[in-house]
């Protein structure tokens, strides 16, 4: 199933598997061509959130009710 | 017309009244799903023992004179997330299989049979709910019951198609990103997201806690109504994003006047990517409403991008644990899906949960001058079962990751949300009539005038 991952993904193939070490996860070969995938979709997405300028008076949605 | 297809409200009303036997409409139903759910898969498991007893106990209520709910007699199905005392919560999944059975019903299902619902049945869904289509790899489709080669959407989309297929009058699903909405619109009923928070999830498998809503399916506004009123509990506090909201009964406020209200148009990103049949659809609600003007909500890409973001990372925050020790026990789709979701960088979340926040307060500050915001609920109608691509306005465009398009950015902030079936000549087309927070008997109120003119009703 590698061979079906271009050449140019195998560096994002790679570090998906690094920060899925960190966490304990392992990215079976059969799985690795979705998750290439979904990787660069989902990077499309940060990309747009990144790009926005919050001020810092913009705090996260949840709030915690203790 | 068998007992089984008829509306709720007709039901409860002559059960109540002691003309028509709980038990009757029970066994009329459980006929109905056992010659016709075979080419339509709604269901993945059905109680006939439960329903009888459920039903006759209604019957004894009301010959002892007792109150036997106001959905008295009424069947109901419920997405197979809900917990059923008894029944394994399976969530679409080969993997909860193994776990043992409910020990007791969820919140909303007690809800349903405190007010004298009959449950029937367990519907199919998207595994983890993590889809629009409902082509499940362990419970197979879900057809279309208007087309049965297209799909009926996702994920609820068991019960919307049991509903539009007249197998039951009421049903119960959950939307994340557009899981209620979704099926409605591809099957032609009416769907309710509440506002987030209002109806408790306490007893339903999680997707996402940031986004998660649960609601009802019904083939009339009316229906609709009744079945939002029994579900309503107050605060719950055994689910955490429960609200501290009284309760707030909708149906003898349907017929109100809604002269006078300002309603309007989403433009801009709810409007590009839409088939012409939707827009002129949204154009037929629109017109109908007195809806002359536009309002754009800048951000809402975003809006989809930071949901997209939250939803994956939550997703497979959640399912980490069985990603680690047995991958191949789920669809290959989903599995995937959900290991790139633990590998999103945790800035990323809190950027989208930042602008959360923003988003929120810019859609409060339209609310100030309109009351009510119309949007397609799809881009388009039903896609073909496994269908990859679309052709839309001439454009090749995959068809699973637009369907979702217009529904995303809404529940991202919770807003309550009325999916309405527009009258058309091919397949069903659902329109979101959506209102402020907390203001779901508002967007009743418009659906149920749409309705009584003519211009939306179950296909």
């Amino acid at each position: 199933m590698q061979s079906t991952i271009p050449a140019s993904d195998k560096a994002l193939l790679a570090h998906g598997r690094e920060t899925a070490r960190a966490i304990g996860l392992d990215i079976p070969e059969s799985c690795a061509p979705g998750v290439v995938i979904n990787l660069k979709t989902l990077q499309q997405h940060i990309d747009r959130l990144m790009a926005l300028d919050l001020s810092e008076s913009v705090e996260p949605a949840p709030v915690f009710r203790p | 017309m068998s007992a089984a297809v008829r509306d709720a409200v007709s039901v409860a009303k002559a059960v109540r009244d002691g003309t028509l036997r709980a038990e009757t409409v029970a066994r009329d139903a459980l006929a109905e799903i056992a010659s016709r759910d075979a080419a339509l898969n709604c269901f993945t498991a059905v109680l006939e023992q439960r329903a009888l007893k459920d039903a006759r106990a209604v019957d004894e209520a009301v010959a002892a004179g007792r109150d036997p709910g106001p959905l008295a007699g009424v069947l109901f199905a419920v997405k197979n997330l809900f917990d059923v005392a008894d029944l394994t919560t399976v969530a679409g999944s080969l993997i909860l299989r193994d776990r043992p059975p409910a020990t007791s019903d969820g919140a909303l299902v007690r809800q349903m049979r405190q007010a004298g619902a009959v449950l029937v049945g367990a519907t199919n869904m998207d595994e983890f709910a993590y889809g629009f289509v409902t082509e499940n790899s362990h419970d197979g489709t879900t057809h279309n019951p208007h087309a049965l080669e297209h799909v009926a959407g996702g994920s609820s989309g068991g019960s919307a198609a049991a509903v539009a297929a007249g197998l039951v009058p009421l049903s119960l699903g959950t939307d994340t990103n557009g899981s209620i909405r979704v099926p409605a619109s591809f099957c032609g009923i009416f769907g309710l997201k509440p506002t987030y928070g209002r109806l408790s999830r306490a007893g339903s498998f999680p997707f996402v806690g940031s986004f998660d809503h649960v609601g009802p399916f019904a083939r009339t506004v009316a229906d609709l109504s009744l079945c939002y009123d029994a579900l309503q509990t107050g605060h719950d506090p055994a689910d955490p994003g429960s609200a501290d909201r009284p309760i707030e009964p909708t149906l003898a406020e349907l017929e109100s006047s809604i002269d006078g209200l300002r309603c309007k148009v989403l433009g801009g990103w709810f409007q590009s990517g839409a088939s012409a049949e939707m827009l002129a659809a949204l154009g037929r609600v629109a017109e109908a409403l007195g809806a002359a003007r536009e309002v754009e909500l800048s951000g809402a890409e975003t809006a989809r991008s930071a949901a997209f973001v939250i939803t994956a990372s939550e997703g497979g925050n959640l399912h980490l644990p069985d990603l680690r020790r047995r991958p191949d026990d789920f669809d290959p789709a989903t599995r995937d899906r959900l290991m790139a979701g633990t590998l999103v960088p945790a800035t990323a979340v809190l950027q989208a949960q930042r602008f959360r926040s923003l988003f929120r307060a810019q859609v409060a500050a339209i609310f100030e001058e309109t009351d009510i915001l119309l949007a397609p609920a799809t881009p388009f109608s039903a896609p073909r079962i496994g269908q990859a691509m679309m052709v839309l306005n001439g454009v090749e465009i995959p068809a699973r990751p637009n369907i979702g398009l217009y529904t995303q950015p809404l529940s991202f902030i919770g807003l309550p949300i009325v999916t309405v079936p527009v009258v058309t000549e091919g397949l069903p087309l659902g329109v979101q009539v959506i209102a402020p927070p907390w203001r779901e008997g508002l967007a009743l109120r418009v659906a149920h005038n749409l309705e009584r003119a003519g211009v939306v009703r179950a296909k």
